[in-house]
């Protein structure tokens, strides 16, 4: 049994990434979440391994079921994500891809904050090459925008992590809650990470900004981790349901709308994590269980819905709605593995995200809360339309005649075969994944009434959309940009900066000119006096030096005699 | 700004003939499911899903009510392409 991080494993085997080429790459990459599986595999439940650093004792192996099923989702994808970009040629994004996945591996294992924080900076360091590695101007800004907010939770997170360290003498990381300061600024580091409502910017900015296997990469690590770390630390804190109804809402509107196809899926991306943080809002054994299941099949059709408008990227060089159309008969394979994640993220029976969402709605439904379940029912109506229709229908289908393109490089297919048979292989075999769920459940996705009840919500609501656009009520995909919260710190926020930055500078340059004016002023006078012409470096005679003695002498002698 | 540059709808409705037959055999099912939903099954996930055609009814105009006030948050929100690059 080996007794270390299993994060490490893809951490360092990465080092030996970029001096690898073609199939011997390509092997080790896919070795590397291999071994690192088959190590957790062997691993029994408890804290395996810890250092004593600080004073206190770091947790850097704590295995228990719900940190199992993440960090086997985390493999897998990290899997997957390697058969995709198998053709690059790049010495940075594969090697980029693995230390962020292993650093995520690693960071679902930690039982204290301490060690979570650093592995939490990683994944925020390693991730940002996905995006700087698409080397356009955008990409650079978008990078630069993204490494500030990432590394602005890690520092929240870290203060958070201090006070309690100071409040209670321990770092464990076990239940937080928001009773105290220090609680909250960690509720706030986990809330940027998960892209909670008005926090949210980073993900829908940075995302459809990094390369074509970067953002596969980045939709899968990132928020599912901020989930996790949420279930463990926030679990049945009641503010997150209603956090997580808007995350479920509002990203329907702008996906409607978006043109950027993966701008679309980045909002959606947004839209599935609030399902999952209204489930850990609720905190009973099954809500937590379906915000665990809902993240292990999101991760693998999210990825997959990713890896189809990725490879349309690759081949078109675009990924906006209103070019694209009409690819199915150049991409047919591509289109029909994006049609199979399209199905499992709309949660169609027999499809992966059916058996998850189903436990959390019935979660939602058994503890009362209607309104939020109504929320949710909508929500899931929304996915249909913008993410099961719109994408399919705008990449595949839409008449847009013109482009002809070869079918995805054989790398990418494979990679989306495998992701699209394990959303059928799960939406048709759920007690495979119920039985990795960390606890307890005895739940039957598939009654004639949730069959029949999800039937008819997406036949309806799909309906819906063949009559709005019919009637052209349907919003026309449009070369634009939809304002988010990010023009708050793009437009006046950057304006503010500038302006501060221009007041400070000529406030400096005023003050400098008066300084260097009046030192100016000083030595000139110094000068005047002590220079070489200066009265007081004057060389005098010696009778006017006798002459001053004597007038000091008269001057003494008149003191003396008042 | 080059709000005209989109697809053209007439462009997607051309589509659409294309696929009428599929149309009538989507329809069909839609109202194949609402028979056995109407006559065979109970919904009792909460106090008001037992309500006839609930889902379907909450599935179509939920559809049609976010589709149309996204129409009117465009309004607010468009910007045009290059709005940030500057």
């Amino acid at each position: 049994m080996i007794e270390f991080p299993p994060g490490l494993i893809l951490i360092f085997g990465a080092i030996l990434v970029p001096i690898l080429k073609g199939y011997v790459r390509l092997v080790w990459t896919l070795i590397l979440p291999l071994f690192a599986f088959l190590v957790i595999l062997s691993l029994p439940n408890g804290n395996l391994f810890s250092l004593n650093a600080f004073g206190q004792e770091l947790q850097l192996m704590r295995v228990d079921q719900l940190s199992r099923l993440f960090s086997y989702v985390f493999l897998l994808a990290s899997f997957i994500g390697g058969i995709y970009s198998f053709h690059l040629r790049d010495s940075i994004e594969a090697p980029a891809s693995l230390i962020y996945g292993g650093a995520s591996v690693g960071a679902v294992f930690c039982g204290d904050l301490l060690s979570l924080f650093v592995f939490w900076e990683i994944t925020a360091i390693a991730s940002v090459f996905l995006i700087l590695a698409r080397k356009t101007a955008r990409a650079r800004s978008s990078a630069i925008r993204y490494l500030i907010i990432q590394i602005g939770s890690g520092m929240l997170l870290f203060a958070g992590l201090t006070i309690r360290w100071h409040q209670t003498g321990n770092i464990d990381f076990g239940h937080i809650g928001l009773d105290s300061p220090g609680g909250l600024l960690i509720f706030l580091a986990f809330g940027i990470k998960c892209a909670f409502p008005l926090l949210h910017s980073w993900l829908v900015d940075a995302y459809p900004e990094a390369t074509v296997t970067g953002t596969v990469i980045l939709s899968i690590f990132t928020t599912k981790l901020a989930i996790y770390v949420l279930a463990r630390g926030f679990a049945g804190t009641e503010e997150l349901i209603w956090i997580g109804a808007i995350m479920a809402s509002f990203p329907i509107f702008y996906a409607i709308l978006e043109n950027d196809l993966r701008r679309v899926l980045s909002y959606s991306l947004i839209n599935q994590l609030g399902f999952m943080v209204v489930a850990i809002g609720i905190g009973t054994e099954m809500a937590l269980n379906g915000a665990a299941a809902h993240a292990f099949t999101h991760i693998i059709y999210k990825a997959l819905l990713l890896m189809s408008v990725g490879a349309l990227l690759y081949r078109t060089g675009t990924s906006l709605g209103s070019q694209l159309g009409g690819l199915f008969k150049s991409m047919p394979l591509t289109a029909g593995f994006c049609m199979i994640g399209a199905a499992s993220i709309s949660a169609f029976p027999f499809f992966s995200g059916f058996v998850s969402k189903a436990i959390i709605l019935s979660a939602v439904a058994h503890e009362g809360y209607f309104v939020t379940w109504l929320v949710l029912l909508f929500a899931s109506a929304g996915t249909l339309h913008y993410v099961g229709i719109k994408i399919p229908y705008f990449a595949f289908f839409s008449s847009q005649p013109g482009i002809k393109v070869k079918e995805a490089p054989i790398n990418m297919l494979i990679a989306m075969a495998l992701a699209a048979a394990l959303c059928i292989f799960i939406g048709v075999y759920p007690s495979l994944l119920y039985d990795l769920l960390p606890y307890p459940i005895n739940y039957v996705p598939y009654t004639a009434s949730h069959i029949l009840s999800q039937s008819l919500l997406l036949l309806f609501s799909a309906s819906a959309f063949i009559i709005l656009l019919r009637k052209g009520i349907y919003p026309k995909q449009l070369n634009s940009t939809h304002l988010d919260v990010d023009w708050f710190y793009r437009k006046p926020g950057r304006d503010l900066i500038r302006y501060i930055f221009i007041m400070t500078s000529s406030f400096y340059n005023h003050l400098g000119s008066n300084l260097i004016d009046r030192f100016e002023r000083f030595v000139y006078q110094l000068y005047r006096h002590h220079g070489p012409h200066g009265v007081l470096a004057r060389t005098w005679p010696t009778g006017s030096m006798v002459l001053w003695v004597a007038v000091l002498l008269v001057a003494y002698l008149l003191f003396y005699f008042i | 700004m080059n709000y005209n540059s989109g697809k053209p709808i007439s462009g997607l409705r051309s589509q659409i003939p294309k696929f009428v037959n599929f149309q009538n055999i989507f329809y069909f099912f839609c109202v194949l499911l609402l028979v056995i939903d109407f006559s065979f099954i109970t919904h009792h996930e909460t106090s008001f899903d037992s309500i006839p055609f609930f889902y379907a009814a909450f599935g179509f105009f939920g559809s049609v009510i976010f589709v149309i006030l996204a129409v009117k948050i465009r309004k607010l929100l468009l910007r045009a392409e290059d709005y940030f690059d500057d």
